[in-house]
Formats: structure tokens, sequence, C-alpha cells
């Protein structure tokens, strides 16, 4: 620990913060604008000069190390005015005429710190030279008449994203923020995960969905869990009179510090499919608007009971939802399949694997985020669980390997030191291979590569996904086992939807075989079913769906049954390791909707039974394969 | 100073001989990028991606490094290139009037190529040789006390 005043206030501060940190921590404010938490820090804008006493000049407190018997004064004439100078000098470097800007009125850092330094105008003349908008991004526009040239957003693409698709063309005044080399950001290699729009203290880069829909005052706020994967990020969903307006990351979670991926940020606002509003009986052959009461009846006279009931739900859903559902199709009405649209594929030889352990063997998703060498088997972290691939990627200019073992397009591949070919079915002969390579040199040069790059890594890590889940056998994984015991290597497998893992906690993971089944309960909540689901559904008689948009599925469907969406819905989700997080409601549940859990208790009390709704016991019951945690 | 126009494979063979002679490390990006300036007068798309795969850096950090130094360039040039110093002592050493008639005597305009792709006339700031100025360097050539009425006469010593 080191002292210093900051102030006239004597602060213990751990060694390695900076001046900054520590006035932050002790309650002093020092405006910045270049900074932030989750970057490096740069020392860019030279808004949080401060006088430190010995020193020459003004010291910029993001970059300066506190240091033992330091004094700092953050509050002199002489800071005031250098505070002024360097705002006046940023208005009068572009166009920051707020009045004609999207996030004026509160959302701009730079208008923001010129209030906190009680500024009306600037007294140099402003450049009035436009610079060309580029408008060509589906989701963002980007004004570089708007740029501080703080590079927040570069750094963030490069350090927290590990896209690298921003960059700065030029020097000096002529500085402009381009991507990649100077193509339209609409072409560009960006991946829309919209850290850099979050991250931008001024209009420079904007939201298109929410541009001028509301400020952070105007809006409602609601922290929950993304349920777009099993990555479990944590978000913001940002609301207005009852609408969608934004979703942001979280900078203080834990898992995504801030970071979100396409899926989880502006997908969900581009949602068009036909919202099921009211209940649809199947009446003379075709489906007519009916009351919950008569839908209710149907149910009670078409579902019957025992083995004849395929009951099927998304994994989407919040456990308690999936634990319900369970109770009273496994439970109460004995159901001859009671599974999820997920079929355990992700989970369920991973599942047994740890029974048979009698203990969790994989690791928390952390590992990935300091890691120098990874072997991602049959897994594509670009494209799915994007921001797991995202802790990976940050880390390959550092040294780190990447080793990609699959035999499908892969877009993590491209940027992998090695490439194995892991095809499908040939996991056993392919975990033998490289058991071996880890023991000796086999002469197979691909091989025995991958294995030198894992055995000098201090902190490796293999990750698997789905594909790999599914097509492993006991002996596979076994083999598995052994190499991450050989190599100290921690395990992370990457579940599928959000709650995939309770599924499987639940026991819910049997796999579709729809075989003279009487009738069928989907419950799909906002899942967009499979053509093979739709497919194996329509030799049933009788089905059942709940549903909270139009699909073919409902299309063929005897009762429909209109189900809240994601954001209409609160509840637990339990990530890829095992985190268990809270989903929360944002906007209100449309007139003639319930949630899934409501629909099933009313079924229930339609057919006079009586459902269990615990769901933590039943949940922690089964050995996960990661442990499980309170969040 | 610019060669013959290369094109697809040619470029990218060449961006991996000079990656093969240079190494990968980072620090190698601007002699590397220099050289690919040299060879074909500008540092084209091509020669970035091809360089971006090669020694494993981002296609925007290449192009942020290949912007930033005025000695590279990422636009094609003329056969011949002007740099013309913008800077005080040139300027107040008559520096303006010369520059007046280089534009005029070129038909050319800051930053512009000719048609004929045989000039591309810049400015540069200080080059360092305050003491003969006004300065203007033609490709590798340095020259300095440059009058107005020299202009066309340098000029004719370029084909």
């Amino acid at each position: 620990m080191i002292n210093l005043t900051i102030d006239g206030k004597e602060i213990e501060a751990q060694e390695g913060t900076t001046v900054l940190e520590a006035a932050e921590a002790a309650g002093v404010f020092v405006p910045t604008l270049c900074h932030h938490p989750q970057l490096t820090p740069y020392g860019g804008c030279r808004l949080c000069m401060v006088e430190v006493e010995g020193a020459r000049t003004l010291q910029p407190s993001c970059t300066l190390p506190a240091t033992n018997g330091m004094v700092v004064k953050t509050n002199t004439q002489k800071v005031l005015d250098a505070r002024k100078f360097v705002l006046t000098l940023i208005f009068s470097e572009r166009n920051h005429f707020c009045m004609y800007c999207q996030v004026s009125g509160g959302d701009c850092e730079l208008q923001n710190r010129a209030y906190d330094e009680g500024m009306t105008h600037w007294d140099l003349q402003p450049n009035w030279q436009p610079f060309e908008v580029d408008a060509s991004h589906p989701f963002m526009v980007l004004d570089n008449n708007r740029c501080i040239l703080c590079r927040r957003c570069v750094r963030a693409c490069g350090e927290l994203v590990g896209n690298y698709t921003l960059g700065f063309e030029e020097r000096g005044a002529d500085s402009l923020l381009v991507a990649d080399y100077n193509v339209p950001f609409g072409e560009s290699s960006c991946i829309s995960c919209g850290t850099c729009v979050q991250i931008c203290p001024t209009g420079a880069i904007i939201d298109r969905q929410s541009a001028y829909q509301g400020k952070e005052t105007e809006v409602d706020h609601h922290i929950g869990v993304c349920v777009e994967c099993s990555v479990g990020c944590q978000r913001n969903v940002l609301t207005r009179d009852n609408r969608l307006i934004r979703i942001e990351g979280e900078w203080d979670a834990v898992l995504n510090h801030g970071l979100l991926c396409d899926k989880g940020r502006f997908l969900p606002l581009e949602d068009d499919r036909a919202r099921l509003l009211t209940p649809l009986v199947r009446k003379d052959g075709s489906l007519k608007a009916a009351t919950w009461d008569d839908a209710m009846k149907a149910i009670a006279e078409g579902l019957g009971n025992g083995e004849g009931i395929a009951a099927i739900a998304s994994t989407r859903l919040p456990i308690e939802d999936l634990a319900l559902f369970k109770s009273v199709f496994a439970d109460a009405l004995q159901a001859g399949l009671v599974t999820t649209l997920e079929e355990g594929k992700a989970t369920a030889s991973l599942a047994k694997m740890a029974e048979k352990l009698g203990k969790p063997f994989e690791s928390n998703l952390d590992v990935l985020k300091d890691t120098d060498a990874v072997l991602s088997l049959e897994l594509d972290l670009v494209d799915e669980h994007q921001v797991a691939g995202f802790f990976v990627k940050r880390q390959l200019t550092d040294g780190t390997k990447l080793i990609v073992a699959d035999s499908k397009g892969n877009k993590l591949a491209e940027n992998a030191s090695l490439k194995l070919d892991l095809k499908a079915g040939d996991e056993n002969a392919f975990l033998d291979k490289l058991h071996k390579a880890v023991q000796y040199e086999t002469g197979d040069e691909a091989f025995d590569k991958a294995a030198k790059f894992l055995k000098t890594a201090e902190k490796p890590v293999i990750v698997y996904g789905e594909d790999f889940a599914a097509h492993a056998d006991e002996k596979a994984l076994e083999t598995l086992l052994e190499i991450s015991e050989s190599l100290g290597a921690a395990l992370v497998g990457v579940k599928g939807n959000a709650n995939s893992m309770a599924a499987s906690q639940l026991g819910l993971e049997a796999p579709i075989k729809v075989n003279g089944h009487k009738s069928a309960f989907v419950m799909l909540g906002d899942e967009e079913p499979s053509q093979k689901l739709i497919k194996q559904l329509e030799e049933v008689p009788f089905v059942v769906a709940l549903a909270a948009y139009g699909s073919q599925l409902t299309g063929n469907a005897d009762v429909v049954l209109p189900v809240t969406m994601w954001a209409e819905q609160s509840g637990t989700y339990m990530n890829m390791d095992g985190r268990l997080q809270k989903a929360v409601q944002a906007l209100e549940v449309p007139d003639g909707v319930l949630t899934s859990r409501d629909t099933l208790l009313k079924i229930s009390e339609a057919l006079s039974i009586e459902p269990d709704a615990d769901w933590k016991t039943k949940v922690t019951s089964r050995t996960p394969t990661v442990e499980i945690k309170e969040a | 100073m610019a060669t013959e126009v290369k094109e697809g494979q040619d470029i990218r063979n060449m961006v991996r001989t000079l990656v093969q002679n240079h190494g990968d490390e980072k620090a190698e990006l601007i002699p590397i990028l220099h050289e690919i300036n040299r060879e074909l007068g500008y540092i084209s798309d091509e020669a970035i991606k091809e360089l971006s795969k090669r020694m494993n850096l981002p296609s925007s950090h290449i192009y942020s490094v290949a912007t930033f130094y005025r000695m590279l360039s990422t636009e094609p040039r003329g056969r011949h290139v002007i740099q013309f110093c913008e800077s005080a002592p040139c300027h107040v050493a008559g520096g303006r009037l010369v520059w007046q008639k280089l534009q005029r005597e070129l038909g050319l305009a800051k930053g512009e190529t000719s048609q004929d792709d045989k000039w591309t006339l810049l400015t540069t700031s200080c080059l360092g040789l305050c003491g003969v100025g006004p300065v203007m360097v033609i490709d590798n050539d340095i020259y300095g006390n440059v009058t107005p009425e020299q202009v066309p006469g340098i000029l004719k010593n370029y084909e």
C-alpha cells in the first residue's frame, strides 16, 4: 500500500493504481473523456490534468501511477484553466454544435464536461471543414464531424473485442475514424457487436435503431441476463413508453464487462415476426380465434395422458418454466417424451460424464480471458457464443496460440495459429492421436505442433461446443479428460441456448423421436421452430403450441396459446458455467397473452393436476458438469 | 519513382518475399511499408490485405500506419513525386512564390497527380534543410534556395 494526498485528503492506495483511480476511490471527481475503466489508460485528451507537487507541468492523472508521498491537487486555478483550454480546443476542432446532435442534452460526455466547467461558449474560431458521414452500416452511423479523436472505439474494437476493424487514418487535424483500410463501415470486417457505439463519448458513432428516440434519463432501464445464448452476458434493456429503444452491455458485469454481440444487442430489435395475441383453436379444419377457456377445454379433451404425449420446450425459457413443464408432463401426466428443442445435444454426453465422475470437471468461462493456448473442438466462437470468442480473439495479438479443430467452415479458424481436421464422428481417433502427441513425438507434424503449443502453455484451455458434445461418446470424453489432466488444461463446455445447462440439470435432454404419439405439447416461447421439428410433428394428431410468434408450426397446430416473448417475462437462467442469473421483464405483457409459466398453471388447473413449482432443488440435485453458482 | 503497375498475385508475392526477408516482427512494419511504397509507388489495398495476413496484424492497424507518415501513400502517385516544404522558414524565405509557380507550371493543386501520371505534387512539413530554404524534394533529389525562375528548368530534368 502507498499513501498519497489528493486535495488535502490522506489516501491509501494499492501500488500500481493511477492517480485517477486513487482520486475516484477517495471520492474526488476528475473529469475525463478518452479514459474508460474497461480500457488501458491512454492519456489522449488531457482533460484529466492535475497538479502534482514537484512536477514541472500538469500531469495526466489517468496514466500517472500513484506513488508514495505524492501530493496531488485537482482543483487549483491552473488545473481549471487547463481543463477549459482542453475543452475549447476539442470544441473548436470539428462540428460540435450541440443543438443538432443526437446525444445532446445529457448523453454526451463532451457536453456534460463542458457544463461541469461552467462553459457557455468557446473562444476559438471553429473549424468549418465538413467530413463525410458514413451511413453504410445497418446498425450504426459513423460521423467524423462529432469525433473528438479519443480513440475509445478503436481501442475497444481491438482490446475488448479483438476485431480490430476500426482505426485512424492520417494524423493531427486530418485524423479520420475509418474501418479496415478505409472501406465503408457497412462493408468492413465489422461484426456489429456495437461496443464502439456504446463506448463513444459523443455522437460520432450513433445507434440507428435508437437515435433520437430517448435520452438516458428519458428511458427505463432493465438490467438482467441476455437470453440469446449460454454465455449469459448482463445487459441493460432500455425502454420508453413500453417500447424497446436500445440494448446495452453492462460495464459492471463480471463476466462480459459491457460486451455484447449483434444477437444480444441489435437483432432483438429487428424481430418482425407476426405476433400471436389471441388463443387459436382448430375448428372444422381451420384455426379460429378462441377464448382462453375454449382453448383450455380443447386441451383437456385432446391432450390425453401417459405415454402418448410428446412434450417439448424451448431452452430459451426461464428455469421456473422448464421445471414446471417437467413437473406437469413428466411427473403428473407421465408423458412418453419430455424434452427440449435442443434435445440435450450440447449437454447430454457431458452430464453423463459428470455423473460418472461424481463431480464437475469443467472450468468457468473466465479461464478463456487469460490463456496462452486454446484448443477449440468443433466450435465456431465467431458465429455463436460470440462474446466468449471475443475473450479469445483479443489475446491473439499477445501471442496466445489458437488451435482450431473442425472440418466445417469455421470463422474462428481465420485467426488460428494452427488448424486441425476434425470430422464429426472422428472424435475418438482425433483425441487418441492428440493424446499420443501430448505424450511423445508422433511424427504427425500438425498434432505434434498442437501438443507443443498446449504443453508449453502455462494456462492452456480446451473448449468445445454442441457439435463435439453431440458426437463424443464416453470413451472420447475419457480421453479428453486424460489429455486435460496431463496438460493441466482447463475444460470449457460451450452449451447451447440460454438455459441449455438448466435443462440438462432437469434431465430434459432426450432426443426427439416422434413415434406414434397421440398428442404433442410444444412450449416454443419466442423460439423459431426448426423445419425438422415441424416435419416430425406433422404426423401427430393433436398438437398444442405455446408461442409468441406465428410460424409454420403454429399454423399446423390444433391449439395455439399466445405467450410472452423474452422482454415480457422474468425468470432465472443458468449459463454455460453454471451461473444462476435473473432475466428481468422490460415490457408489459400484452392483453390476452400469458407467460409460459402462467399458461402451464392454467392448463394444470384445467387438467386438475397440481404441479410442483419448486425449481431450485431440482436444478441442483444432479451432479453438474461445472459448479453451479448463485450470481 | 514508381515502377510498372503490379497487380494481384505479383503484389502478394512481393509482400510475401518482403516479410520473409524482414521477418514478421511488428517493428518491421514500417521498413516493409517503405519497400512496398518504393516498389509500387504506393501501398495498395491488396498489399495491406496480404501484409495483414503475413504479419498477423489487423489491416486497420497497417492502414493507420501507412496513412500516418507522409512519405508513405495509400493512393497511386505519379512517376515523380514533388514534395514542397510548407513550414515557416521556407515560407519566410519566399516559398510561397515558388509554390505558386510550381502549381501553375504543372497545372496541379496540392495532393494532385497529373493525368499522364508523370507528376504528383505534395507538400511536406519541415525537412530540416531550413538553411537553404525554400526547399523541395523531387523523388530523392533535394533542391535548395529555389527561386520561381528555376522551377521550369528543374522540372525539365525529369522524364
